[in-house]
């Protein structure tokens, strides 16, 4: 029976992982007074992808980047960083600090005028396909410096850690 | 007027992608002539799913017979199931029958502007009632008995 709750804990940790990771995004959109209703509109494609890459553990990193509409250049970028070993010996408890993503804003201080933005996932090799995702370029991050801010969500071994380019 | 409520394992069980598949297929299964609404509706509802917005305030759909009234259950209530009540509907939508979401705060703004075009969807703000009532400063005396029939639901 341990093998059963060790998969249960798993289960719940990824999906519980997954939908506040898309949350979180929300989060960040919101309060950076961007326009969420393109995130809104792609809400169970961005879930499925990062709960189907959660669970085959080809996910490493969930990017919010947030760039100039006039210039393309890359102004801000918000990283959700994956650990897959995060708390191995733990006891399951599944947790989220919004705290930390409000801290993340707060410290990233007032984006300029006329900014959008686009949700990156990047994947480890050989990851599955999901609908509704297709392959992209990160922007450059030349001229911004990144800070981790914290942990901000996890469950028994899975974890995500936010980190600032600004 | 009978109600009848469901209780839907929500996050950590199910993503709200996942729980909303659930209400759908319990509501409109597919090809059920409201099954379309329910979709377009599907990216909105998930989000206010994940917000936990059906937690405390339900779900309701009215004019397919029963007012049909869904929770979502969240946390250690969605993995231990001992609430859940997932049980199949069967509901006959009549011309006006009505979906509507629960959401308060920002969520609503942006709930309202998804759906605008979608008929029979409709979001509602559960504080809006209590607010009223608090500016009218009603006395205690005089505000009604609320019984909770959880315990006769079917």
């Amino acid at each position: 029976m341990a093998t059963a709750v060790q998969v249960n804990v798993h289960t719940h940790a990824t999906t519980h992982v997954a939908t506040n990771l898309i949350r979180s995004l929300k989060q960040l959109v919101v309060a950076c007074g961007l326009d969420a209703t393109e995130l809104l509109g792609q809400w169970q494609i961005l879930e499925i992808g990062v709960a189907t890459w959660l669970g085959t553990r080809h996910l490493e990193r969930l990017v919010l980047e947030i760039y100039s509409t006039a210039t393309g250049v890359l102004v801000r970028r918000f990283d959700f960083d994956i650990d897959y070993g995060y708390h191995p010996n733990g006891d399951g408890d599944l947790w989220i600090d919004p705290d930390t993503v409000a801290y993340a804003i707060t410290k990233s201080g007032k984006l300029p005028k006329n900014c959008f933005y686009d949700i990156l996932a990047k994947n480890s090799a050989s990851r599955p396909d999901v609908a509704g995702w297709s392959t992209g370029t990160f922007r450059s991050t030349q001229d911004l410096t990144r800070r981790s801010v914290g942990a901000t969500v996890g469950g028994g071994d899975l974890g995500a850690s936010l980190g600032v380019w600004k | 007027m009978t109600i009848i409520t469901r209780r839907i394992a929500a996050i950590s069980t199910r993503t709200s992608t996942q729980t909303w598949a659930v209400i759908t297929e319990l509501l409109a299964p597919a090809g059920d002539e409201i099954r379309p609404q329910l979709d377009l509706a599907a990216d909105t509802a998930c989000m206010l799913i994940a917000e936990e917005h059906a937690k405390d305030n339900p779900i309701v759909i009215t004019g397919c017979g029963p007012q049909v009234r869904i929770y979502t259950l969240h946390g250690d209530d969605a993995i231990d199931g001992a609430s859940t009540n997932e049980h199949t509907l069967t509901l006959t939508a009549q011309s006006d029958w009505q979906l509507s979401l629960p959401a308060t705060g920002i969520d609503h703004a942006l709930a309202i502007s998804a759906v605008d075009s979608i008929g029979h969807i409709t979001i509602y703000d559960p504080t809006a009632g209590a607010a009223r009532s608090a500016r009218a400063g009603t006395p205690a005396r005089n505000q009604s008995v609320i019984i909770d029939l959880t315990a006769l639901e079917e």
